[in-house]
């Protein structure tokens, strides 16, 4: 995958592979709605008012965020293994996971004693999200020397603590402790616009940026002093960087919790196709996320399982997370296994 | 990893290793001390010597120390050295300082096969559970060893690892939603976390072997993990004998966790953390230096853990995988600031 015209014909294949899984989640559900049909409710919008409904108003909102939050995952990762020079990096390292989740157990456990409106939940878990993000960002930047070890082990010291404190709430707290991990497990279930509102704009903001900062990313690849012959500020765009990892990752946290594996998979998976170049690994790694997020939630809906479980009556369907790992982990081995060096 | 200008590795200080070490143990007989006379109902620690020979202490205060006390004071001891140690050659081996025990799919292994038992009803005697869970962890590294076979290089290593240790937290994600509504949930929930409480000799007798046989063989084989520390060009020019050597060390790392893991649960951090702080006493990243210090202050963080873990809510328990990331954590972020040894070399 030496030439610029290929790559431009993987990413159109990419794309083109993202769109119909698209327009295959809008009919998948309840009630299928073949292709033709749901093409034809986007394009001329006359089409019978019941698939309009089922389209627009109830399948519309998850299937875009599956896209959203699948490429920012996938962009947050690869932006991270760049700063952090470590291919086992992914977004969860920002703190901004962490944090999201210890808020949002804080919150539904109710220590804070308020009400439990579930439309609160969202603000909570932006707000939990981003104070995780800035604390890693802060104890990583205190001394103002900034390395790419240094930065995971601060990142992973700060993540194991407020991953321990979330252990310790949801050990004390009596709230249902099966509602809080199926929370964890990060879900595209039951989204409305709303969510699609809270999630877009940071995925209109962060996306491009992150897009834009594949030189920068580049020359960060290399060693220190390479990087300052080339003239870049290397604190700054470490931080840069970082903090743009941060956001993405925190814009996905918010509207679908923790979902696990694509910010990992995904960049490894494009760094296996096309080498380290940031300038194609990032929009790939940002593609792929979305493509495997879609794939695994479409799964995920249409395998509503009956549990072996004498006691309940109603089908369940699988966790998107888990559909993630289990289809998503042999395809990386394979793809890790095939990639040319 | 990276290397800082400026930061050339510090000369060899063998006196200061030796009075670390020496600090390491006096602290270890003291917290032992504690640990013993924080059993339930408490024992000063002045009597501990006659009621462990027997010569004095009624009858409760001996069954509690010698059969609940004293197994699970091994058994922290161990749990800690293994964790720490296999950690330790992880980092070293696959030269990536996010490495740990976690990816040996060992923990996984061992919590989907609680995860059957426990969410879903497995017919499993209670007394059988630590030896069930200890044929998933086997069950879960060996899928590892096998798939990362090939890997060429660490970090294929460590990614495959990485990746199957996700499949199997995949499946047990299945298996919570499946049966997220039963309060067995909690149960599994305390498992993965890690814990050591009730823990008796029946346990202490499933870990010892493979603790006692993994550690000397660890410390042999550490100079071959020097090998392995060097540049991938060197490496790679050693070919097939770099590869077989990192596959076994990754055998190593997994058969120390495996019953641990099966005992204890996963216990979370120890095994990334440290390492970092060995790294940060031991000047140069030599693995025979590295090891043993690793193994040390593995058992001394976990012992000083569950004695938290035992007096901060007395008279209730935290689960001491909990107490091991609020202790360790801080002190790494001191170290890090107080220093920049070790970190010329990762």
């Amino acid at each position: 995958m030496t030439s610029t015209r290929s790559f431009v014909a993987l990413l159109v294949l990419t794309g083109m592979a993202a769109v119909a899984l698209f327009i295959l989640h809008l009919g998948l559900g309840t009630v299928w709605i073949p292709p033709d049909r749901v093409i034809g409710v986007l394009v001329d919008g006359l089409a019978d008012s019941t698939d309009r409904t089922i389209v627009w108003d109830l399948r519309m909102p998850r299937a875009i965020l599956g896209l959203l939050v699948g490429g920012m995952l996938g962009l947050s990762g690869a932006l991270l293994q760049v700063v952090m020079r470590n291919r086992l990096a992914e977004p969860g390292l920002t703190g901004v996971s962490t944090g999201g989740i210890l808020a949002a157990v804080l919150f539904l456990a109710g220590i804070w004693g308020l009400p439990q409106p579930g439309r609160l939940l969202p603000f909570v878990v932006l707000v939990g999200a981003l104070a995780g993000g800035i604390l890693v960002l802060l104890v990583t930047s205190r001394r103002g020397r900034i390395d790419p070890l240094r930065m995971i082990l601060t990142a992973v010291v700060v993540n194991a603590i407020l991953g321990s404190l979330t252990a310790i709430v949801m050990l004390r707290s009596n709230y249902a402790l099966g509602n809080i991990l199926s929370w964890l497990i990060g879900s595209l279930h039951g989204r409305v616009w709303d969510d699609v509102w809270l999630a877009l704009p940071w995925a209109v903001v962060a996306i491009p940026a992150g897009l834009l900062a594949a030189r920068a990313a580049n020359i960060l690849q290399l060693d220190d002093e390479s990087g300052r012959a080339l003239g870049l500020p290397l604190q700054p765009a470490r931080v840069a960087l970082f903090g743009l990892a941060g956001v993405l990752a925190a814009g996905a946290v918010t509207v679908s919790g923790a979902i696990p594996f694509v910010g990992l998979m995904a960049p490894n998976a494009a760094r296996a196709v096309v080498g380290a170049d940031a300038r194609r690994v990032l929009p790939l790694a940002a593609l792929i996320g979305c493509l495997l997020l879609l794939a695994a939630d479409l799964v995920a809906q249409s395998f509503s399982i009956k549990p072996p479980i004498p006691s309940s009556a109603y089908r369940v369907g699988l966790p998107v997370g888990a559909v993630l790992a289990i289809f998503g982990a042999p395809l990386l081995i394979i793809l890790i296994r095939r990639s040319t060096r | 990893m990276s290397t800082h200008p400026g930061q050339a590795a510090t000369p060899g200080r063998p006196w200061f290793l030796v009075i670390v070490a020496a600090a390491i143990l006096v602290a270890l007989a003291a917290l032992a001390v504690v640990h013993l006379s924080t059993v339930e109902p408490r024992v000063a620690p002045g009597q501990l010597p006659g009621i462990l020979l027997g010569e004095s202490g009624d009858r409760i205060e001996r069954l509690v120390v010698r059969e609940l006390g004293l197994p699970r004071l091994i058994l922290a001891l161990l749990s800690g050295a293994a964790l720490g140690l296999s950690g330790a050659i992880l980092q070293v081996v696959l030269r990536n300082p996010l490495a740990s025990p976690g990816l040996l799919g060992v923990s996984a292994g061992a919590s989907l096969a609680m995860a059957i038992i426990l969410l879903l009803n497995a017919p499993v005697l209670f007394a059988l559970h630590p030896v069930v869970a200890l044929a998933g962890g086997l069950g879960g590294g060996l899928i590892v060893l096998v798939a990362s076979r090939g890997a060429r290089t660490p970090v294929e290593a460590a990614l495959t690892g990485v990746a199957v240790a996700a499949l199997l937290n995949g499946i047990i994600l299945a298996v919570i939603g499946l049966a997220a509504s039963s309060g067995a949930v909690r149960v599994f929930f305390l498992f993965t976390v890690g814990n050591l409480s009730g823990r008796t000799w029946d346990h202490v007798q499933l870990v010892w072997p493979w603790v006692l046989a993994g550690v000397p063989a660890a410390f042999i084989l550490a100079r071959g993990a020097n090998v392995l520390q060097l540049d991938e060009d060197v490496t790679s020019s050693l070919g097939m004998q770099a590869k077989r050597m990192r596959m076994l060390f990754i055998t190593l790392a997994a058969l120390l966790v495996g019953s641990i893991v099966a005992v204890a649960g996963p216990i979370a951090w120890v095994g990334l953390l440290t390492p970092h702080i060995a790294r940060l006493i031991v000047p140069r990243s030599d693995a025979r230096l590295l090891f043993p210090v690793s193994t040390l202050i593995g058992a001394l963080l976990l012992l000083a853990s569950d004695v938290l873990a035992k007096v901060v809510i007395y008279p209730g328990e935290i689960p001491v995988g909990l107490c091991t990331t609020l202790l360790a954590a801080p002190l790494i972020l001191l170290l890090l600031r107080r220093s920049n040894l070790g970190l010329s070399r990762s």
